[in-house]
């Protein structure tokens, strides 16, 4: 308790050198928040984006289905089975069909996929109710990546080519009617969006599907239906948990070394100041304050900086931080860019888990570093250092 | 018990490494101290005068010898019964006052009660009234740099009164100071000791401390020279 005491009286009579320390501990503190707020608020951001705009709230695949294997995709529908069907029927799931073609913007061939949806549906975020348009050739949609690489513009029409369930070739104009701006390059790179009843038409098939998604808050009620297999969300975006991974241990090389950086400063200004104290340490000593007291109160100093610095960074961060996790950041238009499906405004989420573990993490770490050269006190010799003979 | 005798040493010898050499502070030094007495250890400088009064309050340790205060035995303190011993029977003064420069006069004269972890009440009563003792009491809310040299003594001495110390060990303490000052501190001390029966062993050389001091015991180059007990007419 008199540690306690004394120690805020000296950090209170330090005046200025107090209040720069914790005011730069408080902008690494502030800094590692906001930090880790954006990298939860990006991974949320993108995880949400993901889900509304196709894994919903998982999906079921043929069982041949490779997403990652273009070979599979030509024999890989089906009608769904029974009990799938019986949730597309109650409106908590949605049929997707997926089959290769070809289309010849300006004279030259673009492998693609056909993807063909109800434009009525309403499990997923994306606006094909254009394809309800009236048009003499095949409505079609496309992503603002797809047009770009492409060179096609809104109501462009372009051949399309493909194959229907028998391996006839077969061709038809497209008609661009709409180029949407997804956050999600999944159902944008190298795709066009059609009529699911169209595609149903051209292919020669009857209700087949390659996928089907649920219902954002839907639990996937069973694992496997005939050839139909339960991808959930986990499998879905075990991708992106790698990146999280990844982009975790980058941004803690970086908070190390903000943290680093600000340690060195109290490390230094603690070696400094029991320098400078030497005979106030000495007049400690002789006044009967035990030397293990003397290291207590100069590490107690220290860590109260640490303390400080917290209140300090409450006091100013907090209304910032409120502010951008309700109005969001701003980010550059080439942020989508990035691949991954970021917003064009980012919503930081700080959890009180990232608060406090960095709170705990700043105050600990100021602790060890005000403690290591408080040690030195215990070789200073208060009769040398009173009368002046201890530099 | 007002004659006892709180201090006792014997064949006391403090040797300094100097390097390969050594130097020898002390040397065969015996005397005793009783209670209530207004003492000196008078001698030029590098007599020994101050590692003396190091040893007597427990800051260092004989080489060889025996040295006792209060009943505790210098040579065979541990550091921490060494503070203990400090803390609650021994007040320091010394040449250069050694105030904290960031705490008011209050709270200069407050830390040897902190220590004692007296509670606050009790404190400031104390504080207040070691204050007035040394007539500052109307500094009480200034910082050391506001005050004179004399004033700052005086708080000095307020610190190492303010406890209620069985002995004060006051080194050159009016050095620093002019006539004026060092005579009304000096007469101060005395009345103190004259009250509280409170033991004063001064280390200086300056003529005027000499005239208040009704012992001297003299160093010559660590060995006791002379030990002079004066009447108090004189």
């Amino acid at each position: 308790m008199v540690n306690l005491k004394l120690s805020f009286r000296n950090i209170r009579g330090a005046g200025i050198r107090t209040w720069l320390n914790a005011f730069v501990l408080s902008i690494v503190f502030v800094a590692m928040i906001g930090l880790n707020g954006i990298i939860v608020g990006m991974n949320h951001s993108t995880v949400n984006n993901m889900k509304n705009a196709i894994y919903g709230g998982g999906q079921y695949w043929h069982k041949d289905y490779d997403p990652y294997d273009p070979s599979t995709i030509e024999k890989s529908h089906a009608q769904p089975a029974e009990e799938i069907e019986n949730l597309i029927d109650e409106g908590m799931a949605e049929p997707i069909m997926i089959i290769q073609g070809a289309i010849y913007p300006h004279g030259r061939i673009k492998n693609i996929l056909i993807k063909g949806i109800d434009p009525e549906q309403s499990i997923l975020n994306l606006p094909v109710e254009r394809l309800l348009v009236k048009t003499d050739y095949i409505p079609a949609v496309i992503g603002s990546r797809m047009a770009e690489s492409s060179q096609l513009k809104k109501d462009d029409i372009v051949t399309l080519r493909w194959r229907d369930k028998d391996g006839t070739f077969d061709a038809a104009d497209i008609k661009i009617v709409h180029i949407m701006n997804t956050l999600v390059p999944a159902v944008d790179d190298g795709q066009i969006w059609i009529a699911y009843d169209r595609l149903q038409s051209m292919m020669g098939t009857r209700e087949h599907a390659t996928m089907v998604v649920i219902q954002q808050d839907l639990v996937p009620p069973f694992e496997c239906a005939g050839v139909w297999e339960l991808k959930s969300l986990t499998y879905l975006l075990r991708d992106l948990e790698e990146i999280k991974k990844i982009q975790i241990l980058s941004y803690a090389v970086m908070y190390l070394l903000l943290l680093f950086m600000a340690l060195l400063a109290i490390f230094d200004t603690q070696v400094i100041s029991i320098y400078r104290r030497k005979r106030e340490i000495g007049m400690l000593m002789a006044l009967g304050m035990k030397r293990k007291n003397v290291i207590k109160l100069f590490a107690l100093e220290g860590a109260l900086q640490g303390v400080l610095s917290l209140i300090i960074g409450a006091l100013y961060a907090t209304p910032f931080l409120i502010l951008s996790a309700k109005n969001g950041i701003k980010l550059p238009e080439s942020a989508g860019d990035f691949g991954m499906a970021i917003s064009t405004s980012l919503y930081p989420v700080y959890g009180w888990k990232i608060i406090a573990g960095s709170a705990l993490l700043m105050l600990v770490s100021v602790s060890i570093v005000s403690y290591f050269p408080s040690r030195k006190i215990s070789n200073i010799e208060p009769q040398k250092v009173l009368a002046g003979r201890e530099e | 018990m007002e004659n006892s005798q709180i201090i006792k040493i014997k064949d006391l010898v403090k040797i300094y490494p100097l390097g390969a050499r050594k130097l020898t502070a002390l040397k065969d030094i015996n005397l005793s101290v009783k209670k209530g007495e207004f003492t000196g250890v008078v001698g030029p400088s590098g007599s020994g005068k101050t590692t003396l009064l190091n040893i007597i309050g427990a800051l260092d340790h004989p080489t060889e010898g025996y040295a006792e205060v209060l009943g505790h035995k210098i040579e065979s303190l541990t550091d921490s019964k060494a503070a203990q011993l400090r803390n609650q029977n021994i007040g320091f003064i010394f040449q250069s006052y050694n105030l904290l420069p960031i705490y008011s006069v209050y709270e200069n004269v407050e830390l040897p009660l902190l220590l004692l972890d007296m509670d606050k009440p009790k404190r400031k009563e104390m504080v207040k009234e070691a204050l007035d003792w040394l007539g500052i009491l109307d500094k009480i809310d200034s910082k050391p740099s506001q005050l004179s040299g004399g004033e700052r003594q005086r708080v000095s001495v307020a610190r190492a009164m303010v406890k209620r110390p069985k002995i004060v060990l006051a080194d050159e303490p009016t050095a620093n100071l002019d006539s004026e000052n060092a005579h009304n501190i000096l007469q101060r001390m005395q009345k103190l000791n004259e009250e509280l029966k409170t033991t004063f062993i001064f280390a200086t050389h300056d003529y005027k401390v000499m005239q208040y001091l009704r012992r001297q015991i003299v160093l010559k180059d660590g060995q006791v020279s002379e030990d002079e007990h004066k009447s108090p007419d004189n």
